[in-house]
């Protein structure tokens, strides 16, 4: 029996099997918390940190990434507080400095009142969730896209010999990207190919 | 990929060198040819987006050939301030390529690199091993044209 545990998501008491996230059980209890990079089919991965909730654990309240983190005995979590919106408020206007005109990016600023102008514009349309990246590697085996470079220069680039012959069947991750940027993306390495390769 | 297939064995085929290898084909070639990530991935069935990734992560390594020359200049902070910025522009402008590219004729390759710890003598830059120090962006064409 041990392998059941007792938490409280905002008040509601829940039963939870180990090794679930909070995220899960969320889901499971209808509890709305908002993700970007969350995907139900691909292994956890804790990029766009949306879905940070306000845990109590031991007597000491603590702010975790709610799809990553494991249920423990007792846990209580808030999944809405003044600093949890905040934090949320935050993640937001600095996605939008990245990807302005992204209708999920948009939807979320009107729920948490970001501005949109709070920090400076930086277009460059890819929020990094990695969706399109792990789906083409985790769910289809393809291994079409791939992140490249590192620190602010990282970004996702379809690799041509792969991308090629295999996405103009498949096209699944277009509708997973929050930005339209995996779509426009391919249809640049494809208007590039047989240009020189980089 | 005879030497690929050298690389592999000295490392008994073992996916966690991968990095070890990619050092070694990044020595032998003078960067990371296409093919060998293609040659990696299908050899050690590591997928070809892993590779990818880490060939790119890593400022060790370079996707692109390097020119005959390989031109460096120090990015430190010391050198920056001091005018190193300026140099870079110049340079960028003499050579008509960006940071991290070669010229069409594979004459030269501009880089940056990490403070060398001669700070007093920036802004410095490196050009095939040689160093010199306090360059003014005058002084660029100059140089360039004693080396090629
Ligand atoms: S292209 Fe879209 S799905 Fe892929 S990492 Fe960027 S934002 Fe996410
Ligand atoms: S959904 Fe949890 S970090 Fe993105």
């Amino acid at each position: 029996m041990s392998d059941v545990v007792n938490i409280t998501i905002d008040g509601k008491e829940c039963k939870a099997e180990k090794g679930m996230t909070i995220l899960q059980v969320a889901l499971r209890e209808g509890i709305d918390i908002p993700t970007l990079c969350y995907h139900k089919d691909l292994e956890p991965y804790g990029g766009c940190r949306l879905c940070t909730v306000e845990i109590e654990s031991r007597g000491r309240k603590n702010y975790v990434v709610s799809c990553l983190y494991p249920v423990e005995e007792g846990l209580v979590v808030k999944t809405r507080s003044p600093e949890v919106e905040k934090i949320r408020r935050i993640i937001v206007e600095l996605l939008l400095a990245r990807a302005p005109g992204s209708p999920e990016l948009i939807k979320l600023k009107e729920e948490y009142g970001a501005k949109e102008e709070k920090f400076g514009k930086e277009p460059i349309f890819c929020i990094l969730c990695g969706l399109c990246v792990r789906y083409c590697s985790e769910v289809k085996k393809k291994y079409a896209i791939s992140f490249v470079q590192s620190g602010v220069k990282r970004e996702i680039s379809f690799i041509p010999e792969i991308a090629l012959k295999e996405c103009d069947k498949c096209k699944e991750c277009f509708p997973l990207c929050p930005t339209s940027y995996a779509q426009a993306l391919y249809l640049l390495t494809q208007a590039l190919s047989g240009g020189p390769s980089t | 990929m005879d030497y690929l297939e050298s690389i592999i064995e000295k490392y008994s085929r073992r996916r966690n060198f991968l990095i070890e290898m990619l050092m070694d084909v990044q020595h032998e070639k003078g960067y990371i040819p296409r093919e060998s990530i293609f040659y990696l991935s299908k050899r050690l069935s590591v997928p070809v987006n892993e590779v990818m990734r880490i060939a790119t992560f890593y400022k060790t390594f370079s996707l692109k050939p390097k020119a005959e020359h390989v031109i460096k200049v120090c990015s430190g902070v010391s050198c920056y301030i001091r005018g190193g910025r300026e140099v870079v522009e110049k340079l960028e402008n003499l050579l008509g390529i960006k940071v991290g590219d070669s010229t069409p004729d594979m004459k030269f390759s501009l880089e940056l690199s990490s403070c060398s710890g001669r700070c007093a003598s920036g802004p410095e830059i490196e050009i095939d091993g040689e160093v010199y120090g306090n360059v003014k962006p005058d002084d660029i064409e100059g140089i360039l044209k004693k080396i090629g």
